[in-house]
Order: structure tokens, then sequence, then C-alpha cells
């Protein structure tokens, strides 16, 4: 039996953009489609990222929480001065963004080849931004283009609703907390924590090439069950968005009865958007949880 | 100290190696298997001191099987597109960005190469 979530949507699997939003940890921020994260490390508290073109190395984030005692004024000054020197701080202004950015100051190198520094303090989430542009001739690109796209989405606790990472970017129904990424070419997957489960987001690219050699059916099933699950039923037919796939439930393993914070059941949703050429997974303890993941797939953009 | 060591070469910049060009090595053409992809045959070559103890049939080959986006990437193995052009055709054909096609175009120029299957033409350093 087939079973229609959701009327066909023009949306896809998450295209290239030429100005894609990189969303992590609750920080928003526009950067050119040709730069892309080569280095992701840390949790929602302290963390860093850079990005680089094929060419050089482009844009560093950096962020950290700090306390509430703490005297947000004192703290921009004092990272500040410690990125680029007293000389340079006395030249840096002050520069806020829109949003929750309630201090925060740049520092443009008059003489490039160099590095522009802005460093804001978001009192949403407390914490500290700090972003590095390496600058090879004048151009605001910092000031003009990237800060003004700078937002802290993020929910104090570490939670963040939308996520966008290279081209796997969705927007979840509530922020969650993320335990776990891997970001291998071509696949990439995020793994959420919710009351019930973890929420796994899982997308592939070249999907022409996976289902040329088999089916969609047999993929799904040489990913293997979840741990401490088993699959009940042989995947029943789906279409959520107009993407056709399946929908497979797993139960818990007898032996686990006694385990009750184990979830007694699972699901994995599996479809297939031939025009962006993606497959994504989807995997949540409820079938609610996992239909809103895979209507909140492509949709990082949307504010 | 060390007249007959062979000096190591210095390590190609990056902007060497994204505008490096590789050409196939082999006159073969791969033959289209129906699924998008190709089957690539190669004559096996016998090295002349393994003749003493084995002898391969002259008729013995080699096989090797393209993908589709592999099927790209050897059919622009032509010695005039660069490394960095690849790139840009797998990422953009795969629809992924272009630091992933990067790693994935590297790492199947480096396996080809490994087989002698294509060359990697570099430009020198001023």
């Amino acid at each position: 039996m087939a079973t229609t979530i959701e009327p066909t949507s023009p949306s896809t699997l998450g295209t290239r953009r030429t100005a894609s939003p990189l969303v992590w940890q609750g920080l928003r921020l526009g950067v050119p489609g040709e730069w892309s994260p080569v280095k992701i490390e840390g949790d929602f508290d302290k963390g860093f990222i850079s990005l680089a073109d094929l060419d050089r190395d482009r844009l560093g984030v950096r962020w950290q929480t700090v306390s509430a005692k703490a005297d947000p004024v004192a703290l921009v000054s004092t990272a500040m001065r410690n990125e680029v020197g007293q000389l340079a701080f006395d030249e840096s202004i002050e520069r806020q963004p829109d949003g929750d950015w309630s201090v925060a100051r740049l520092y443009v190198e008059p003489e490039p080849p160099g590095r522009d520094v802005w460093i804001g303090y978001s009192h949403r989430t407390r914490r500290i931004v700090q972003v590095v542009y390496h600058a090879q001739r004048r151009e605001p690109t910092l000031a003009n283009a990237i800060i003004p796209t700078l937002r802290d989405e993020g929910v104090p606790g570490g939670l963040a609703a939308t996520w966008s990472v290279f081209w796997l970017d969705v927007k979840l129904p509530q922020p969650m907390r993320l335990t776990g990424q891997r970001l291998n070419v071509g696949d990439l997957s995020l793994t959420f924590t919710t009351d019930g489960g973890p929420l796994i987001v899982r997308q592939l690219a070249a999907a022409s090439v996976v289902l040329g050699r088999r089916t969609l059916e047999s993929w799904v099933a040489s990913i293997g069950e979840p741990k401490r699950y088993r699959t009940t039923d042989r995947g029943e037919p789906v279409t959520v968005r107009g993407w056709t796939g399946l929908r497979l439930w797993h139960a818990r393993r007898r032996r686990l009865m006694l385990a009750r914070w184990v979830p007694r059941a699972f699901v994995t949703y599996a479809v297939h958007d031939p025009e962006a050429d993606r497959l994504a997974l989807v995997r949540a303890p409820s079938d609610a949880l996992a239909v809103a993941a895979i209507t909140g797939i492509g949709r990082a953009g949307e504010t | 100290m060390w007249p007959l060591r062979r000096k190591k070469s210095a390590k190609p910049s990056r902007e060497q190696v994204l505008g490096a060009r590789p050409l196939r090595l082999v006159e073969e053409s791969p033959e289209p298997d129906g699924k998008g992809g190709a089957r690539l045959k190669i004559k096996l070559r016998q090295a002349k001191w393994a003749g003493m103890f084995v002898r391969l049939p002259d008729s013995s080959t080699k096989t090797f099987e393209f993908d589709e986006i592999g099927l790209l990437v050897w059919n622009n193995c032509d010695g005039k597109t660069t490394v960095k052009r690849l790139i840009e055709a797998v990422a953009s054909k795969c629809k992924v960005s272009l630091r992933e096609a990067e790693v994935s175009t590297f790492a199947f120029l480096q396996m080809l190469a490994k087989k002698n299957l294509v060359g990697i033409e570099m430009e020198k350093k001023d």
C-alpha cells in the first residue's frame, strides 16, 4: 500500500546555490557557494569552522559561551586586542549587525594581504563569535557581505532548529542538540537527540549512480538496521513532497524489553529526489518526527 | 656526503596541482556497459624478469570498470583539461560542493596514476 504524505512541492533536496547559508550550532552565515567548510570542530558552547575555496583559506569562525556575569564590552575588547594587537585594536570600530548582537567590533586590515576581524557578543546565547576573513586585496567582503548575514539562531542549552552544511540543509520541527556528524564526500549525516531517541538525517549525492546498480530497497537493506532494533516489515512505498521512497518500521529487540530508555519502535524513511539527484534517509523514533524532518530538508534558507 | 642519493623533489604547490593536466597513458578506449558507465580492457604486459618464471598468454587482459562519474573524469584526461576544470565538472555533475568534488577527484586520479593509466603533467616552477 502506497502512502502519500504531502502534495508535490517544487523544492529539491538541497541544490547548490550561488550564496548558500552556512548554519551550524545556531550560527547562520551567508557565504559564496564556492566556499566550503574544511574543518569543523567543537560543539554549541565552543567551536570553530574554517572555510576555503579551491585556491585558499577564506574565512574562519570561532565561538565560545561565556559566563553570565562577564562584561560583554570587556570581553569583546579583550578578544579583539588578543587577535589583532593593541595598535590595530585602536583602529577597530564598533560594528553591530542586525539581530542579537549587543556588542561588536570590526577591524579592517588597511594594507592587505591580511586579516579582517569581526568579534561580537550575542546576548541570545551568551556567546562570543569571532569571524576572520583572509583579505588578499582591499575589498569590503567581511563588512558588507558577510557580517550583515550573520545571525545567532541558537537556543540556550545548545539547541538549534536549522542546520546547513555543504549541500545538506534541514529545518527541524523544533530546536535539537546535535550529537554527531559524519560529513564524508557525497554522504552527509547529522544525528540529533530528541526526547524519544535519536533523529538521523542523512543525504547522499549522485543518487543516479547508486540507484543505477541497485534498487532503493536493496540500498536501504545494505545500510543495516539501527543498533538494538530489528526490521519488522519489508518496506512500504511512500511519497513525501513528491519524492518517492520507502518506509520501514523497526522494533526494539526482545532482549531489551526491560530497557525502557530505548524507544520501542523506530522508523526509517528513504526517499529519492530525482531533480537534485539525491537520496535522503531519515530515522526517527516516531513517524510524525520523521515526516517533519523530511519536510524540513532543503528549507534552511527560510528564516 | 652521499653523491648518489637521489634528491627529494620539491612538493608541488597547490596552484601547480590544480593546474596540472592529466593524460591517459593507454590507447585502449572504454566500452559502454549500458548502465552509464564503461569497461576499459587493457592488454597486460609482462615484465622481462617475470617471464623467466611465468609466461602470460598473449591474450591476457585486465578490466577496469568506471561508473558515470569515473568515465567523465577518464574522458577528460586528455592532457589539455586541468585538474581544477575536472573538479568543477565533477561538482557540477554530482551537484556537490567544490571541496567535496576535489577530494574525490584527487583520490580517483591518484588511483589511476598508481595503476599507470594516467600520467599527470605539471608545469614547472619558474
